[in-house]
């Protein structure tokens, strides 16, 4: 019975050469895909008919969007389908963090910029700093390896 | 074509919907079914279809049964058997194999039945919520159940709440939906928790539009 949830949860998983291997340190680029709205696939339907009854039919659905969210991978949690990871990045002035599921079709696309040499597997003391103070040691020679 | 069916719990786990929002699903195994008989209003007062399911050895299964299995004309040695309540009843006949897969395809609301966990003898605390008595300033037991009722009766009210034997009981959870179907695996994805333990049988049942609401 485990195995079953096994396959079905692999059934799932993203193509391995898809995900990159994302370690705390490193510098990201993720592509995000935003969708209109929360509309589950019965309630849409119903709302095509009610357009399509009132002869609405201009009125569409907008087409999904793609957002870039740049920044530090401050940490990953969990494993396999469940596997996420936080990022954390300065917008004007304040510092947001984003967590993703890396195998949900939300995320686009994963691009690692640049590895750092970090010491610790959660990098949460990047919160209390601000400016030169959250520059991370670039890790020059491992990223050959890694790729 | 058929409103109630038979299938395994076999453990929770997350899936992605269409937008990629994870939620929280129980996969549940469906049975491969058999018509055994079909109950008419003329015969039997009342429209249904009994079903069979959950192969089996044939030594396993008790002559009644056999003979239920034998009149239905099939090869499959089958141990349990349920009965279907539904009006369309038609388009059935004898000894034919039914794929849940097909027949769920269309469902919307979800009831599903099963025996929940037994947990033993417990206290009035887990049993009914009591919220028990202070943890310090040196209370000696702080999950007794306290005073229940008058005591001018002399006797103790049927039905009071007591400590006593909880869970492994049938337990329906209403209004679930299902997720997705996985052809290769043969697992349904119902959003949510189905009562009993992991291996345990329970039902699916299609929620009428009253009882949807």
């Amino acid at each position: 019975m485990q195995q079953l949830i096994r396959d079905f949860e692999s059934a799932q998983l993203k193509a391995a050469e898809d995900v990159p291997v994302i370690k705390p340190g490193d510098t990201v680029r993720v592509k995000i895909n935003l969708y209109e709205g929360r509309i589950l696939p019965v309630i849409a339907m119903k709302k095509i008919q009610r357009i399509a009854a009132k002869g609405k039919s201009g009125r569409e659905q907008k087409a999904e969007r793609q957002q870039t969210f740049e920044g530090t991978v401050i940490g990953v949690q969990g494993s396999g389908l469940r596997q996420k990871f936080t990022v954390r990045k300065l917008a004007s002035g304040v510092g947001v963090e984003k967590t993703f599921f890396v195998h949900t079709t939300r995320v686009a696309a994963i691009e690692v910029v640049r590895r750092s040499h970090v010491r610790r597997a959660k990098l949460y003391y990047l919160r209390d700093r601000v400016g030169k103070a959250t520059r991370l040691r670039e890790k020059r020679e491992n990223v050959a390896k890694v790729d | 074509m058929i409103n109630k069916i038979p299938a395994t719990k076999i453990g929770m786990t997350t899936m992605f919907d269409e937008q990629g929002f994870s939620v929280p699903v129980t996969l549940v195994q469906p049975f491969t079914l058999v018509v055994t008989e079909l109950k008419r209003p003329e015969k039997h007062g009342y429209s249904a279809v009994q079903l069979a399911f959950k192969e089996t050895l044939r030594k396993r299964i008790n002559k009644p049964q056999q003979g239920v299995l034998s009149k239905a004309g099939t090869e499959k040695i089958l141990s349990k058997s349920y009965e279907s309540r539904q009006d369309e009843i038609d388009a059935l006949s004898l000894g034919q194999e039914i794929n849940p897969a097909e027949v769920i395809g269309d469902w919307g609301k979800i009831k599903v039945t099963g025996t929940s966990k037994g947990k033993g003898f417990a206290g009035a605390v887990k049993r009914w919520g009591f919220r028990g008595q202070q943890r310090t300033h040196g209370d000696p037991d702080n999950r007794r159940p306290m005073s229940n009722n008058a005591t001018d009766p002399a006797r103790v009210f049927k039905g009071s709440r007591r400590p006593g034997r909880l869970g492994a009981k049938q337990i329906s959870t209403r209004g679930l939906k299902l997720q997705s179907y996985n052809p290769e695996l043969n697992l349904i994805a119902i959003k949510g928790a189905v009562p009993g333990p992991v291996g345990g049988t329970v039902f699916l049942t299609l929620m009428s539009k009253a009882e949807a609401k």
